[in-house]
């Protein structure tokens, strides 16, 4: 009888009464102990509801600093393209064992300031390797697949460790077709194809992975060696035609920061079901000086961070996708260059 | 009516249970969150079903023709009584709210009871 409840159960949108709530400020950050710049970004939230309120705006031309716990100053810029972003000094790394606070100032006046994260040092990536995963679709016979990167570390025993996984930009061999390339209306009266001369091979760098969330504390692995998944990045049909680089960064992080990302991965995995847990409160980790009251949402961490380099050749994987037709001259493709990066040596 | 055949009808209705809406959506590491504040602050809408069943006894010879049919159809007029309701951010919609209903349809059911 269960089954058949299943079977006629329905989900759909269900228009909720206007939560009218207040613009709250939210702040994402990090700085490591790995090459500058650092980002800080600061945002303001936005209502469930109508599609006009739904729009996340970024916070400009407020002042920046991160204070050490030795008085050390360090003031961020705003970046001029992308507003809302504030970037350190490019020569500026973090010191595993201070402590670190982010103290800033709106343009309205209002002060804000972090609690101070103690940075911690993390272990080397000993090895990082990749292992093909494959996602099946419903209602399709081609399943998703896609890369799962794999680390392996030795955890220091006489500490709490909180690790965090990002990843920095990739770079792969782009593969395009210009031969097939068309004029499309209006701008020519026929679909005869205009094939081009060049280009069908370039170098396409992209950010990609950092929305899934990878974590992990020591619990299990105190003092031992472990391997752990610490990345996934989609085939998208493109990125494994022949050599794809990725860089991963392994960061040491604060139990608080821990518990909050753990709170952003739950949420994240959250889909209606009777399974699900209760909703939690995600409490960042800045408070403003003006009113302790306001809830200011985001976090501000200062990791230690390790980085490793792995570079896959597409012809060495057990599954890819089909590959997709790109019919253009591939330097037309955003982030494509016709020369590969200084450092590329597979 | 013959009195071998009878009509109910069960109605039922309690007031919507107390949930918690996110108070704000908010961005972190290309992820859209929701923000939970204070528990329970709001309800689910009422909740209310009508059921509707026929009932038949038949008094004959053998086990098939000695006993009590019902004909039921559960949730008549079809109501979506949100069993929850979870906030997502889905692309190509807008931000909103999705319920979940276990019993969204109008259900019909048979039942026969025998007599041992």
């Amino acid at each position: 009888m269960f089954l058949l409840f299943l079977a006629v159960s329905c989900i759909d949108p269900f228009v909720t009464e206007s939560i009218e709530g207040p613009q709250m400020l939210t702040v994402e950050g990090m700085v490591t102990s790995g090459a500058g710049p650092h980002v800080i970004k600061f945002s303001r939230s936005a209502d469930y509801g109508s599609i006009f309120k739904a729009l996340i705006r970024p916070v400009s031309g407020a002042t920046v600093v991160v204070r050490d716990n030795l008085g050390n100053v360090i003031f961020f810029t705003e970046n001029i393209v992308d507003r809302g972003s504030y970037n350190s000094p490019a020569n500026f790394s973090a010191q595993v064992g201070r402590s670190y606070t982010l103290l800033f100032r709106l343009v309205d006046g209002k002060a804000y300031s972090s609690f101070p994260e103690t940075l911690q040092a993390v272990p080397e990536l000993d090895d990082l390797s990749y292992q093909v995963v494959t996602i099946p679709v419903e209602g399709e016979t081609n399943p998703r697949s896609g890369i799962q990167l794999i680390g392996s570390f030795s955890d220091p025993s006489d500490q709490n460790n909180f690790y965090f996984w990002r990843n920095d930009p990739s770079v792969y061999i782009l593969k395009t077709r210009p031969d097939l390339f068309t004029i499309r209306p209006p701008d020519a009266d026929d679909r005869d194809p205009d094939p081009k001369d060049c280009c069908d091979t370039c170098f396409k760098t992209e950010l990609v992975g950092n929305e899934s969330i990878f974590i992990a504390q020591d619990d299990n692995f105190n003092g031992l060696n472990t391997k752990v998944p610490i990345g996934f990045v989609e085939d998208d049909g493109l990125r494994f035609i022949q050599t794809f680089r990725i860089d991963v960064k392994q960061l040491s992080i604060t139990q608080r920061a821990y518990r909050f990302l753990r709170l952003v991965k739950q949420q994240n995995e959250i889909n209606g079901s009777v399974f699900d847990p209760p909703p939690a409160n995600i409490r960042g980790n800045v408070v403003s000086l003006d009113n302790p009251e306001e809830t200011v949402l985001g976090y501000f961490m200062a990791a230690g961070e390790r980085k490793k380099r792995i570079y896959i050749n597409g012809q060495d994987m057990s599954f890819r996708q089909n590959v997709a037709i790109v019919p253009d001259d591939c330097r037309e493709i955003d982030g494509s260059d016709i020369s590969p990066p200084i450092d590329w040596n597979p | 009516m013959s009195s071998n055949t009878s009509i109910s009808a069960t109605f039922g209705y309690s007031t919507g249970r107390p949930v918690t809406f996110p108070e704000a959506k908010f961005d972190f590491s290309g992820n859209s969150l929701a923000y939970f504040d204070r528990r329970n602050e709001q309800r689910l809408p009422d909740f209310h079903r009508l059921d509707l069943a026929v009932n038949f006894k038949l008094k004959g010879e053998g086990w098939f023709y000695d006993g009590d049919w019902t004909f039921s159809i559960l949730n008549v007029y079809g109501r979506k009584n949100p069993f929850s309701l979870f906030f997502v951010d889905e692309f190509g919609a807008p931000p909103q709210a999705l319920r979940l209903a276990i019993l969204g349809v109008p259900l019909p059911s048979i039942s026969y009871a025998i007599k041992f």
